[in-house]
Formats: C-alpha cells, structure tokens, sequence
C-alpha cells in the first residue's frame, strides 16, 4: 500500500523538505521582509505594501548598480564560457608537461576571493602594478593607466579578475564532458571531415552543449550576484562605476540596518536571475531542458 | 577502389612495439581479414591504414600512392568501428549524409546517396530516427551505411560486430560478404572472432605479437598452419597439442604417444634423432576417431566427459601419461558414456608435427 507507483509524494518528501527549509522558506521569509518596514533602529514590522521597492528603485545607486551589473554578467559569463571551454580543448591534447599544466590551470579556484583580489590589486596597481610595468617595459606607455581608478577601465579590470577566479570550474566541466564523448566517435569524424574547426562545430559543440549551457546559467547566476571580489578591489568605485547590485543587499541590510529595502533588492535581483536562466535556455536549446 | 600495400610497416608507443616490420599487400577488391588474440597489434595495424594512427616507420600506400602524411579524411577510406561511432545528436539520415556534407556536396546527391545505402541495408524506416532509439544491429547497419555513402575506395570494419549477441552475429556477417559481392571494394577487417575470419575472408592474416605469423586463404591456413600458434589459433574447438616423440624404426619413423608409449604413427620423410626427438602433436578434434583400444596404433584413452551439441558430440578423454585431456569431435549423437575405455586413432593425412620451437615439421605419413 506504500508502493512508489500509487503514492509518490511521500517519498519525495526526504528530497523535497531539504529544498523547503534550505531555498523556500528564505525567499518566502525575504518577500515577507521586503513588505514590511524592518529596521534595526525601530519596534515593529508594520506591512508597507511596495514602499521598498519604491524606495529602492528611485534611489540614486540603483539604476547605475543594475546597468553596471547586468554589463558586468553580459561581459563575464560569455568570457568564463569561452575561455574555459579554449583552455579545456587545449588541456585535452596530450603534451610534455600537460599533467602540471592542468593542475596549475586550477590554481584560481582553490583561491579566496578576498586572496585573488588583493593579487589582482598588484596588477592593476597604477604605479607599482605588474600590468603597467611589462607595458612600461614595452615602451607601449609613457605613464601609467588608472585601472582601478578610472570609471571605465575599473569595471573592465574586475571582470577580468572574476573572469580569472571562474575560469578554472568551467575548465573542469568541460574536460569531464569532453572525456564522455566516445573517442571513437570523434575519430569517425576525424575520417568524415578534415577541418578541425568544422568537426568542433558538428560534433563535438553539440556533444558538450548541455555542459555549455549549465555553465552560462551558473555562471550568469555567479556575475550577476559577485560582490566579495569587487569590493575587495574597488569598494563599488569610483564613485558608482562598479557598483553592482547584489553589492547593495548587503549595504542595505548590513550597513544601513535596514533589512526591508536589502530583501527588495534581494528580491529584485532574484527576479533578475529567473529571467537571465528562462533567456539563456531559450537561447540554447538543449536535452538538458528538453520536455520529455 | 584500390589495392592497399604495406611497406615494412612498425609502430611504437613509447618504448613498447605494437607492430614490427609488417609488410602486406591487398589486392583490389580483395577481404582481407586481421585475425589474432587482443593486443596482437591487428586494430593498431587498421589504425594506421585509416590515419588513425602514425606511422612510426615504414611507407603505406592505397592505390599506389604513399599515405603516411595524407590526413584520414583524404585517404578515400571509410571505417566501420566496433562501438558503431554514431554521432549521437544526428538523426541516421544525418549520420549517414555527415561526410558528403562536409566535402560541399550538393543536398539532392546526399540525399540520394543515403537513399540508395539505406535501401541496401534495408534500414529505410530507420532514417529519421536518433542511433539512442536504435537496437545495437540497427546501428551497426547504420555505420556500415554511414561508411556506404562515402563511396570509398577501401572500408575498414574494426571488430564491428563484437558487440552483437551471437544470432545478430551471424547474420550481420553472411550481410557483410553480400556487401562485399555487391560492392566489390576492397575490405580490411579486424577481428579476434576467427568464425568471422574464416566465413568473411577472401585472406587472413595471422597477427601475433605484432607480427605476420601466417597469412593464406582460410582453408588453407586451417589445414596448413606452419606454426603451433596458427594451428592453435584456427579452428573450434581448438587443436590438440599432444607431446610425443619421434623414433626410427626400421627404415621409417615412428610416433610414440603416451605411458606406456603407443606408436600410433609412421612417417616417411621424418628423421629422429638418435634416442628420439620430442615433438608436439598437433590434432585437430576432427581428425581423431574412436577405434578398438586393443589396436596396437591405438591410443587408450577414457572418456571424462562428453558433450551433445546435437549435430556432433564432443569427447574429452583422458590419455595415461599426458596433462590434458584430448578433444575429440565425432559426427552424430555418440554411444559413449562416462569411464569408458575408448582407443584413439589418428587421421595420418591431417596431424601435424611441431619442433620444440613450435615451428611445423614437414611430415608425410608412411604407406601402411
């Protein structure tokens, strides 16, 4: 009478109350709050309906902190994707050496973000930055370019610093897709087609697509919502220029002590999210969304 | 279609060589089979002909011209390989249409194409389906269409039907010998299944160690094999390997086999040594009968355990003196039970003698 077949809720409660207590209940306790008026400083969660969101959207940072994060997800997660997919083509060849290579490649991941900041800090650094002294080196520049502190060059630097600390766990992902493809698959097509480029394209894209397009989500999910490595870099400056969204949950919440405002745009950008993994499956098609 | 020659062909991985100096030529329009035990080299050996592979030394030339350097997909050769290598996201129109489509062929031909390479392998219905929903002889009748459609000069099958069960075995191979009548092309197939090698091949290759051990047409390597490896390798149920010894007597040779020794058979143009020669045996199964083991070229044997496989039986006795039991094949459901004494004779014509070294000794038998 417990059969799997006649009742299956049950057994998916072990499953499913996990998600409930972990993801359900803090988003639905974070609606709540972004609803009502919480804050440290006075008694009482009186409902304030969309007075949150209303405060939030017009403030001053937040139409810069949405575009700047949105550019932010548009340049970073396409790059991790590309990159790591390049460095993972390459690291599956065989060479003297590939073994230390691979180990090295993964060297950002297993790094703090708070640790690959302060490295790209010396990079970036204007006057005693390694980047600006190999260039100097080159005579390719007289002075010295403000990376972090130009509005423009600092969101490109801490994308290339974000870029750098995810490259490695994409890398890792599409290596272990790569290695499922049966090899002698790929050696019918090596008989099939010369051109390399075209053998990638028709047979071994699609093979790692669904890697690819897991990859893209959790890698819009991770710029979309990257704050630690950015402010340890720039402190959302200069002035807004990288200032991202999720930068102000905690800013909200944690520094103004106003827990409502920072659960609306906790909830802002969650919804954000939602739509960034709808356009992306949508955009790539593959079995992994596929309805049966 | 073309002839395919191998030069002194070796390949090394490292300091480990998986094929030593094979030189082989293959006619055109000639099955050519590469039969032995795993890791005798033989996939390897296919590998390099497809550009699979490189080639560590020596020179491979399809239709007179030299194909080290020349990349796979330039060596007008198909590939049929055992996992069937299907592109898993390609409907089988697609699989099988995949290489004229990178070489730019108009759709129309491509179409008709796999058409006519589906209408051969009877697989029509199947065209708009993906190889998952696929039984394993679908798919394999799908490479092999895949392979069709290219029109190559040379196919290549690398144990192509290994993964099948016996029945779609069987069937797929009586397949593959019509497509090579139809077609005509020239064929190099790989196989450990020596069935296979035997019913498909026009030649064999014996490969062992990365060596030609014997190569010849199936028959003959069945009733000529030169060595104790080939004769071993061919046939089933295996050859039997009995130690004897070869003594003079008179102006003839004789064969002791046994404790005590029977001198079973006479052979006219072998010389012992003086005190005797120890030599193997080589017998096939079927080449033994059961005669009265009062017979003075008899050998006593008793029955350990018999086997009725319906159209024949198989006996395997045990002779005094010697380690193993000896298979003997008789036609027809067979009388004999357990523990029974039976006298095996020797079909003079259709033993073999090897040396120590395993190499065939010429032997003809005496006029009895």
């Amino acid at each position: 009478m417990w059969s799997l077949k006649r009742f299956p809720a049950p057994w998916l409660l072990p499953a499913l109350l996990p998600v409930a207590v972990m993801t359900i209940y803090p988003v639905a306790h974070a609606l709540w709050t972004s609803l009502h008026s919480v804050t440290l400083l006075f008694p009482g969660e009186p409902f304030v309906g969309l007075d949150n969101y209303q405060r939030v959207v017009t403030s001053n940072y937040f139409w810069d902190a949405i575009r700047n994060s949105l550019v932010f997800t548009l340049l970073a997660a396409p790059s991790v994707v590309v990159i790591g997919t390049l460095v993972a083509l390459f690291l599956q060849r065989r060479f003297f050496g590939s073994q230390l290579v691979r180990s090295v490649v993964l060297l950002p991941w297993v790094l703090p973000g708070a640790i690959s900041a302060v490295l790209w800090i010396w990079v970036f650094h204007p006057s005693f930055g390694v980047l600006n002294g190999i260039l100097r080196e080159l005579n390719l520049i007289d002075g010295s370019i403000p990376w972090l502190t130009s509005p423009r060059l600092a969101l490109v630097a801490v994308v290339v610093a974000h870029v750098w600390t995810q490259v490695p766990f994409a890398v890792v992902l599409i290596m272990a897709a790569l290695a499922a493809i049966n090899p002698e698959t790929l050696e019918a097509a090596a008989i099939d087609c010369r051109s390399r480029f075209k053998r990638f394209r028709h047979i071994v894209f699609p093979e790692i697509k669904a890697m690819i397009v897991v990859l893209t989500v959790y890698n819009a999910l991770t710029a979309f919502t990257s704050y630690d490595l950015v402010y340890a870099m720039t402190g959302g400056g200069p002035g807004t220029a990288t200032t991202l969204l999720s930068f102000q949950i905690w800013r909200e919440s944690f520094s103004m002590y106003d827990f409502g405002a920072g659960s609306a745009v906790a909830f802002i950008v969650v919804s954000i999210s939602a739509v960034l993994i709808v356009a992306i499956t949508r955009a790539l098609p593959s079995d992994l969304f596929e309805r049966e | 279609m073309a002839s395919v020659e191998l030069r002194n062909i070796a390949k090394s991985f490292g300091s480990v060589e998986a094929v030593r100096d094979v030189s082989l030529s293959i006619g055109d329009g000639e099955l050519v089979v590469f039969l032995g035990p795993s890791g005798c080299g033989k996939s390897t050996l296919l590998r390099m002909v497809a550009g699979l592979e490189e080639i560590t030394s020596g020179d491979l030339l399809i239709g007179g011209q030299r194909m080290n350097e020349v990349a796979a997909a330039d060596r007008g050769i198909a590939m049929v390989f055992q996992s069937y290598a299907l592109y898993p996201h390609m409907t089988v129109a697609e699989n099988m249409g995949f290489a004229l489509k990178m070489l730019g062929k108009p759709r129309a031909e491509t179409e008709r194409k796999v058409a006519e390479a589906a209408a051969i392998l009877q697989i029509e219905e199947l065209l708009g389906r993906k190889p998952k929903e696929l039984s394993g002889g679908q798919r394999q009748r799908v490479a092999i269409g895949r392979a069709i459609v290219r029109e190559p000069e040379v196919f290549l099958f690398d144990e192509p039907l290994s993964n099948l069960d016996a029945g779609l075995r069987a069937q797929m191979r009586v397949e593959i010998a019509r497509l090579h009548e139809r077609l005509g092309t020239t064929m190099i197939y790989v196989t450990h299944d020596q069935v296979e090698a035997m019913t498909l091949a026009d030649r064999i290759v014996i490969l062992n160690k990365g060596r030609i051990e014997q190569q010849g047409s199936p028959l003959d390597l069945y009733e000529k094999p030169v060595n104790r490896f080939v004769g071993g390798f061919l046939g089933q149920p295996q050859m039997n390997f009995i130690p004897a010894q070869l003594v003079s007597s008179g102006g003839a040779t004789e064969l002791a086999v046994g404790v005590p020794a029977r001198r079973v058979l006479q052979f006219a143009n072998v010389v012992a040594a003086a005190g005797g020669t120890i030599v193997e045996l080589g017998v096939r199964p079927d080449s033994i009968s059961i005669v009265d083991p009062m017979l003075e070229t008899a050998l006593p044997a008793h029955v350990v355990v018999v086997e009725h496989l319906g159209g024949s039986s198989l006996l395997y006795v045990q002779v005094d003196g010697l380690e193993e039991l000896v298979t003997v094949e008789l036609r027809g459901k067979t009388a004999f039970a357990r523990h029974e004494t039976v006298g095996l004779r020797f079909d003079p014509q259709r033993v073999h003698l090897f040396d120590g070294g395993g190499k065939q000794i010429e032997s003809r038998a005496a006029e009895e």
